[in-house]
């Protein structure tokens, strides 16, 4: 759990970095497009910057289309 | 839409989730040109919109295949186009963008055991914009149909627009990648581009004493990037550099999923504000273009022959 908390607050930053996105709008809960305002290209430039955070390779095509920041949690505790 | 529907009962070859990717041959292009081109120029024109295009339909179009792909309703959503290095035939710059860029490209690398897939004219329609998903579903396509067919390269140009003489980090990028290339063994197998660049240097009171070389072989867009930002830390470009360097977000995004490095720059013709950067990606077996996750789902449904 605490690793999880660990990595909410890096993607937050990648959030913030990529995308412009108000660290304090960022919880498990908020819909990158609806909530956070984030569009496809900077959707995607943050999972590369995700990828290299976390050491992980991610399909981006199997994101689902209207992910929550939890879905992109989830795939590094898979 | 009722093409597309035709269309797909012909040459459907995979399904992703809800969308339906087909395999079209150069032969029955007149009947999607129409769509295409109109998907192609608002794509190419939010890069460059500097480049005023009434058309982007080059005539070389039945001379590739083109994947596309559709929405559950039919739509056009996202395309490409491909040719394949050793089964198309003969080629030349009235068939080929890249042989036209690269005179002589084909056959060297064929000659030198590179056979490539060349992709482009990448485009998502509007339609489909706000989808993150189509644009990695594209090159995760390209990626399986060149390892389908045995290819172990991909070959494309990808547009970078360079905006003035005044863009010191720009002409910093684009003079790395530049030496990184004159200095790569590779740059002796490719010919020299049709229209070589003309990169118009960094004013000399600016100009770092030297420029750091980058293997560009070992070495993605992105630390290319972070090289640049780098050298802009300098203190002489402090007072001029607000913020980081970075590429175009599809540029970006496209060289880091397909997991291609540049092996050649040019200017594109006509547009001399544009640059184009040859991209390269490995499909050799231990390759990172070949073991992404992207590329580890065989395709079943694909023609036997490409002829």
């Amino acid at each position: 759990m605490e690793d999880r908390a660990k990595n909410l607050e890096i993607l937050t930053n990648i959030l913030h970095a990529t995308c412009g996105v108000d660290p304090a709008l960022v919880i498990e809960s908020s819909r990158l497009i609806e909530d956070l305002n984030v569009d496809s290209l900077g959707m995607l430039e943050a999972v590369i910057e995700f990828e290299d955070a976390f050491g992980v390779t991610v399909d981006a095509s199997l994101i689902p289309p209207k992910p929550k920041v939890s879905d992109l949690l989830d795939i590094i505790h898979r | 839409m009722e093409i597309y529907r035709r269309l797909e009962k012909l040459y459907l070859f995979h399904r992703q989730g809800e969308f339906r990717c087909l395999f079209v041959p150069g032969a029955e292009f007149s009947l999607i040109a129409d769509d295409i081109d109109k998907a192609r120029l608002k794509a190419f024109c939010s890069v460059a919109p500097e480049a005023n295009l009434n058309s982007d339909l080059d005539g070389r179009d039945p001379s590739y295949w083109h994947i596309l792909i559709l929405s559950p309703d039919n739509r056009l959503l996202g395309g490409q186009r491909l040719r394949f290095s050793l089964n198309s035939g003969h080629w030349s710059s009235a068939t080929s963008y890249l042989e036209y860029s690269y005179p002589g490209i084909t056959s060297v690398l064929n000659e030198d055991q590179r056979p490539f897939v060349e992709v482009g004219r990448v485009f998502v329609t509007s339609y489909a914009r706000g989808d993150h998903r189509i644009l990695p579903l594209l090159l995760k396509l390209s990626s399986l149909v060149a390892q389908h067919y045995g290819y172990k390269s991909i070959l494309g140009l990808m547009s970078y627009t360079y905006i003035s003489s005044k863009n010191i980090p720009a002409i910093l990028f684009l003079d790395i990648l530049q030496q990184g290339i004159d200095a790569s063994d590779l740059a002796l197998m490719i010919p020299a581009p049709r229209h070589p660049s003309i990169l118009k240097r960094l004013p000399s009171n600016l100009r770092p004493s030297k420029i750091p070389f980058v293997d560009l072989r070992a070495c993605s867009l992105h630390q290319v990037v972070s090289l640049v930002n780098a050298e802009m830390g300098n203190a002489k470009y402090l007072s001029t550099e607000k913020s980081p360097f970075r590429i175009p977000p599809f540029l970006s995004v496209h060289s880091r999923l397909s997991h291609a490095v540049p092996i050649g720059l040019s200017e594109a013709l006509g547009y001399n504000l544009i640059h184009e950067i040859l991209m390269e990606t490995d499909l050799c077996n231990d390759s990172k273009g070949a073991t992404h996750p992207c590329t580890q789902s065989p395709l079943t449904d694909l023609p036997a022959s490409l002829c």
